[in-house]
């Protein structure tokens, strides 16, 4: 009863429900996106219920997801890079004079991506929790390891880069009090260091300033947004736009629905893997839908079951990737991170006792996550064509916007100048990885479990008296080097026959 | 938004390949780092003692800067060419000043002085008051709201509101 109360309190209602109209209107404007809207709201909801604030954030995380799509479709500009594997069939299905079929496609797959893959989540996070219990450091370290390594290796991009960036995430990590003994590690003389380098203005700086100093002093005025506008409205013009022949309904729906299922099933198991991304997942089940698919040479010109695929893979990330949080407490994507910072804001440590001991907010939590599900449905259904505008707001007057906010709201967490210029190094230091193609995911992730990490690590030594093959007596910890070893092989060799194959 | 940062803007680098500086930065760093915890007094106890864990990661950045200097050869471009040291001095420095006249000035006064500044300076065609003024009073309007209403934040006493 009192799970109900706290998950359908007004408040939590109202705050989820802005939280998913704030996430479609981000993912909505190309440039801007879930993992920023989260990111620069973390300093502003510390004093929210750790309900109302949870939904809000859960809220961004599904608008973003769909909202992506809007622009996707309605512009050939994906929104977030989540939607860049609809923009091959929905833009196409708009010139060819189905744009609201192709959006409520995109609508009705991604939610049900996410509703499978949120009802995953709740019934497979408590019993994977539980069985985490029995874990101890040997076994904790050897799943560290396994994370680290899959978010290093499934990076879009060069491997070694994502490597370096896991690295450094976890250097950064190290500087301040060692976890163990309470040594004071690499602040060089600097008493705000002492306690490490706040979380905050770390994701902050990494993920919105270095996007928002890219865009910074572009034009006022979306030039290419408009050209392509102004095509899209030229060709609907020559093709002759009829209403009629655009109807959506559930036969259209239901012919679309095994490439729905294809994506939501991809992007659950992908959404669960350490370190795969939502951009993964829908490039991923736009290949599966396509080779599956009874009509694959219908894909790339617009055809339904393209927007389906894709769409409901990158919603399905969005459950199934907290799945490792709220399990062992290792967040399996970047925006995963961010969801595990602001329950350490609200005084909730992620981990394998973490539902154990915050049963309530947990499960309150679980409720509002699966009705989120349905007001993004329903504020985008009545939306879409007022979302489809947003692509078009001018970046001179968004940038300098959100910018402000987020140094406003990076001081005004702690009262703190040093926290600000912590957000201008970290993004300083996002920007140089941005242009050189690090991907930042890692640096973050790595950055977040690397206090676990060495703590576990450092436990289990303890416990073998210093010997180094003590971290190797445990089964479970061997079939988790196993696994990191044979994704190693596995990948290596996907590489070689890729490049081969490019050659 | 400028919808071409979407596929990706490549700048020109002739004569200078990133991944071979990107590369060497990653082990100078490294190696610098590290001498710093051969020199830091920290704990030997619990287990190894304080230093491995910053130890083992600055090898790995070691190595990893390694491979990427080392296999350099197919990639000799870098993303938003645009993105000028000048023009992140510039956004600093914005940054910086913006921050300071909300520490001196107030949280509004700070917001809106801020955003006039920009938005004049990068004002293209027409009037002063609906393409400056009238835009920077109502985002300072909902930034202000957003702060003192939504999220209750207190900020530091400055001279104006």
């Amino acid at each position: 009863m009192q799970i109900l109360e706290g998950a359908f309190a007004l408040p939590v209602i109202l705050y989820t429900t802005v939280g998913v109209f704030l996430g479609i209107t981000v993912g909505a404007i190309p440039g801007l996106s879930g993992d920023m809207a989260i990111a620069l709201l973390l300093p502003l909801i510390y004093k929210v219920s750790p309900a109302a604030a949870l939904g809000m954030l859960m809220g961004i995380y599904k608008g973003s997801m769909f909202g992506g799509s809007i622009s996707a479709i309605s512009f050939g500009v994906p929104g977030t890079a989540a939607a860049a594997a609809t923009v091959e069939d929905g833009y196409p299905a708009k010139l060819k004079g189905y744009p609201k079929q192709a959006m409520l496609t995109a609508l009705y797959s991604s939610v049900t991506g996410d509703l499978i893959s949120t009802l995953l989540l709740v019934f497979v996070a408590v019993p994977m929790a539980k069985a985490a219990l029995h874990f101890g450091p040997v076994e904790f370290f050897a799943l560290y390891v396994f994370a680290l390594m899959m978010i290093s290796l499934l990076v879009v991009g060069e491997m070694k880069k994502g490597i370096a960036a896991a690295a450094i995430g976890l250097f950064i990590g190290t500087i301040g009090m060692d976890p163990m003994m309470g040594s004071v590690r690499l602040t060089f003389g600097i008493s705000s260091l002492r306690g490490g380098i706040p979380l905050i203005p770390l994701l902050v700086g990494v993920f919105a300033v270095s996007e928002l100093m890219i865009q910074f002093g572009k034009e006022c005025s979306s030039r290419s947004a408009k050209r392509v506008a102004e095509d899209a409205g030229k060709a609907a013009e020559l093709i002759g736009y009829d209403p009629k022949k655009d109807r959506m309904s559930l036969k259209i729906y239901w012919s679309t629905f095994k490439a729905t299922l294809i994506g939501s099933g991809m992007g659950t198991f992908i959404g669960a893997l350490p370190g795969a991304g939502s951009s993964l997942a829908a490039f991923m089940s736009y290949g599966l839908a396509r080779k599956l698919s009874k009509r694959p040479e219908d894909f790339g010109k617009g055809t339904l079951e393209g927007v389906a695929a894709p769409e409901a893979g990158n919603s399905a990330t969005a459950g199934a990737s907290l799945i490792p949080l709220f399990a062992f407490g290792i967040p399996g994507s970047a925006t995963a991170a961010l969801f595990g910072a602001a329950l350490i804001m609200q005084g909730i440590n992620p981990g394998p006792m973490m539902i154990e001991e915050n049963k309530v907010i947990i499960y309150t939590l679980f409720i509002i996550i699966i009705y989120a599900t349905f007001i993004n449905l329903f504020l985008s259904y009545g939306l879409i064509p007022l979302y489809a505008k947003l692509a078009q707001i001018k970046a001179c007057y968004l940038v300098p916007t959100v910018f402000a906010l987020a140094l406003l709201g990076t001081f005004a967490s702690r009262n703190s100048l040093f926290d600000v210029w912590v957000l201008l190094a970290a993004g300083v230091l996002g920007i140089y990885l941005r242009k050189n193609e690090f991907p930042l995911g890692p640096l973050v992730l790595g950055f977040i479990v690397g206090p676990g990490a060495e703590k576990a690590l450092r436990q289990a030594l303890l416990m073998g008296r210093g010997e180094w093959s003590f971290l190797l007596k445990s089964p479970i910890a061997l079939s988790f080097y196993a696994l990191c070893i044979l994704s190693l092989v596995l990948i290596h060799f996907s590489v070689k026959k890729k490049l081969v194959e490019e050659d | 938004m400028d919808m071409q940062r979407i596929p990706e803007t490549r700048g020109k680098t002739d004569g200078f390949n990133p991944n071979k500086i990107s590369g060497s930065l990653l082990m100078i760093t490294a190696a610098v780092c590290y001498s710093f915890t051969l020199t830091g007094k920290w704990s030997s106890g619990a287990g190894i003692g304080a230093k491995l864990f910053p130890q083992l990661s600055l090898i790995t950045i070691f190595l990893s800067g390694a491979a990427i200097f080392f296999r350099a050869g197919e990639n000799n471009k870098e993303k938003y060419g645009d993105v000028t040291p000048l023009r992140i001095f510039l956004f600093m420095g914005s940054a910086v000043l913006f921050v300071l006249a909300v520490l001196k000035l107030g949280l509004a006064t700070g917001t809106f002085l801020y955003l006039t500044t920009i938005f004049f300076h990068f004002r293209k065609e027409g009037g002063f008051l609906k393409r400056v003024i009238l835009p920077a009073l109502c985002i300072t309007l909902f930034i202000w709201g957003l702060f003192t209403y939504f999220a209750q934040i207190v900020m530091p006493p400055a001279l104006l509101f």
